[in-house]
């Protein structure tokens, strides 16, 4: 049976990851509310944030990797938008499905033959290597920096959304973006804003991730299995939602480590599932643009 | 100001608008009356770029605006107040109003101007639009349409399903707005109250405009009202 010490700590490493959970995630569902499409290539975004400040740590540093990596995704994911991803805007949802997962495994190959086969792990920037004593157990410093980063970035993306006039067209797209138009507002630069604001923050996850979970080809998928989950689990284009999905995502793989070390990767899915039973719109979730 | 001429716009393929034609001068108060399913709303929409005719010719300020994107025609000076309001309900009411501030269209109406004129929307201002009542909503849907300045507001039904004391209400506000100068086009099933405050009157049937004339001429004579309507 595990101790009381066990549970905090397996505790605080499930708050720490469902925090970098809930950024991977925001963007995700940011898309997906706000323009209305499932992006299946958030994973390689996230994956090509990771890459980039690989790449870029080493001569810049990891904040300038910080920085710079998340403008370099979302610059690629305003580019997908603008040349692919807007032809499919108005029709069936389908199409938005494969021609993103086409450009998810096309993304894939590509870091492949830039990057190799094989993954990489990245040790954390210096200033938070080793461990800190919190009095009752040692913790790695580099856990809490991420804790920290991710927390500051949704706070940021928080900002956006409910204290700037161009956060209130933004949701107020996500409900009804005919009438966002009547009223004089561009729509279509929103969508490829929005898009672009996405991927830098699928981006931004990535570098975050990276000396956590090493970079590897495939990594995307560690980012948009979750991000399905917990989108599930908060409703579409909630903010709140997608905290509350994240940190529960989190806490139940760390928690589960405890008792079915195997099954841990199953347990999100068991999750979503009983919420899905109970709030078929998930916990936060309200009507959303995809159903009519 | 503006000039309909001929429009023809489908849905699809259903032909809805035959040869619509209608012209406002600046300055006038307009009223477009005819029965449900008529096709008022399928015209508010073609002008504001919302559908798009498959032949015709819409000016604006000597400007051909058919084929032009909504926000673009919404930037030229024409304010829409929808049929059912559209309020975003997941914004507070002082969100909703910013969606329609156009600072790029200089003119009278600011926050400040807005407050002034609608105190009940002061004190509001934090509510969200979905927590609002319809004659609150309405009055939201006007002021939110005004703080983009338009030279051109059309106000689709802005009386439907209100009770009766906040259709004079509405009606009051929208007096006030003709003192001001601005240009309306009233849509309304058939209203005495939008004909009162109208100098001239469209009537549409079936997608086609059956009358144009006066408006005090149809406030005279209710039986040619009813007979145009088709009732
Ligand atoms: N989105 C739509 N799709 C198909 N037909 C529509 C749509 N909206 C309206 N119509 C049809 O077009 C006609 C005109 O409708 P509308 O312009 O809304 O009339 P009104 O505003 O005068 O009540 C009606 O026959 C209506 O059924
Ligand atoms: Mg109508």
């Amino acid at each position: 049976m595990p101790s009381g010490i066990d549970f905090l700590s397996q505790g605080i490493n499930g708050i720490v990851l469902g925090l970098l959970f809930s950024l991977i995630a925001i963007g995700f569902t940011l898309m997906l509310g706000v323009i209305g499409i499932i992006n299946f290539a958030h994973g390689v975004l996230f994956a090509l944030g990771a890459y980039f400040a690989f790449t870029l740590r080493n001569s810049l540093g990891f904040w300038a990797a910080l920085i710079i990596s998340p403008l370099l995704v979302g610059l690629i994911g305003i580019i997908i938008e603008r040349l692919a991803v807007r032809r499919m805007y108005g029709k069936d949802a389908l199409f938005c499905l494969l021609l993103t997962f086409g450009i998810a495994m096309s993304g894939e190959e590509l870091i492949r033959m830039v990057w190799g086969k094989l993954g990489h792990s990245i040790a954390a920037p210096a200033f938070v290597s080793g461990s800190i004593d919190l009095g009752f157990m040692l913790y790695s410093k580099y856990r809490l920096l991420l804790a920290v980063l991710s927390a500051l970035i949704l706070f940021l993306v928080w900002l956006f959304l409910e204290k700037t006039s161009y956060g209130a067209i933004v949701k107020a797209g996500a409900q009804d973006s005919e009438m966002v138009a009547a009223l004089g507002n561009n729509i279509s630069r929103m969508r490829t804003l929005v898009f672009g604001i996405g991927s830098a923050l699928a981006g931004v996850a990535g570098v975050i991730a990276a000396p956590l979970w090493s970079v590897r080809p495939g990594m995307g998928n560690d980012a948009i299995m979750p991000a399905f989950v917990i989108v599930v689990l908060g409703g579409i284009g909630s903010f709140w939602g997608t905290v509350i999905g994240g940190l529960a995502v989190g806490l139940s793989v760390s928690l589960a480590v405890m008792f079915f070390p195997r099954m841990s990767d199953l347990v999100m899915y068991i999750l979503a599932a009983v919420v899905l039973l109970f709030w078929p719109r998930g916990i936060m979730g309200e009507k959303s643009i995809l159903e009519d | 100001m503006l000039v309909v001429d001929k429009i023809n716009s489908f849905y699809e393929e259903a032909h809805v608008l035959f040869d619509v034609s209608l012209e406002i001068e600046k300055g006038e108060v307009v009223s477009l009356l005819g029965r449900n399913g008529a096709g008022k709303t399928t015209t508010v929409k073609s002008i504001m770029g919302m559908v798009r005719p498959h032949s015709g010719s819409i000016r604006f300020k000597g400007k051909e605006i058919l084929g032009w994107q909504p926000y673009l025609i919404a930037r030229e000076g024409i304010g829409l107040v929808p049929d059912e309001r559209r309020i975003f309900g997941n914004l507070t009411v002082e969100k909703n109003l910013e969606v329609g501030r156009r600072p790029e269209r200089r003119g009278e109406w600011t926050m400040g101007k807005v407050y002034q004129h609608f105190p009940q929307l002061k004190k509001l201002k934090d509510r969200k639009g979905e927590n609002l009542s319809g004659g609150e909503q309405q009055m939201l849907a006007i002021a939110r349409t005004l703080l983009g300045n338009p030279d051109l507001i059309l106000m689709d039904e802005p009386t439907e399903g209100l009770a009766p004391i906040i259709v004079e209400e509405v009606m009051r506000i929208i007096r006030e707005l003709k003192e001001t100068g601005i240009t309306i086009l009233i849509i309304e099933e058939s209203s005495t109250l939008a004909l009162s405050i109208s100098e001239r009157c469209y009537m549409m049937d079936t997608g086609k405009v059956v009358y144009s004339g006066m408006a005090s001429e149809l406030l005279e004579n209710p039986e040619r009202r009813l007979a145009l309507l088709g009732m």
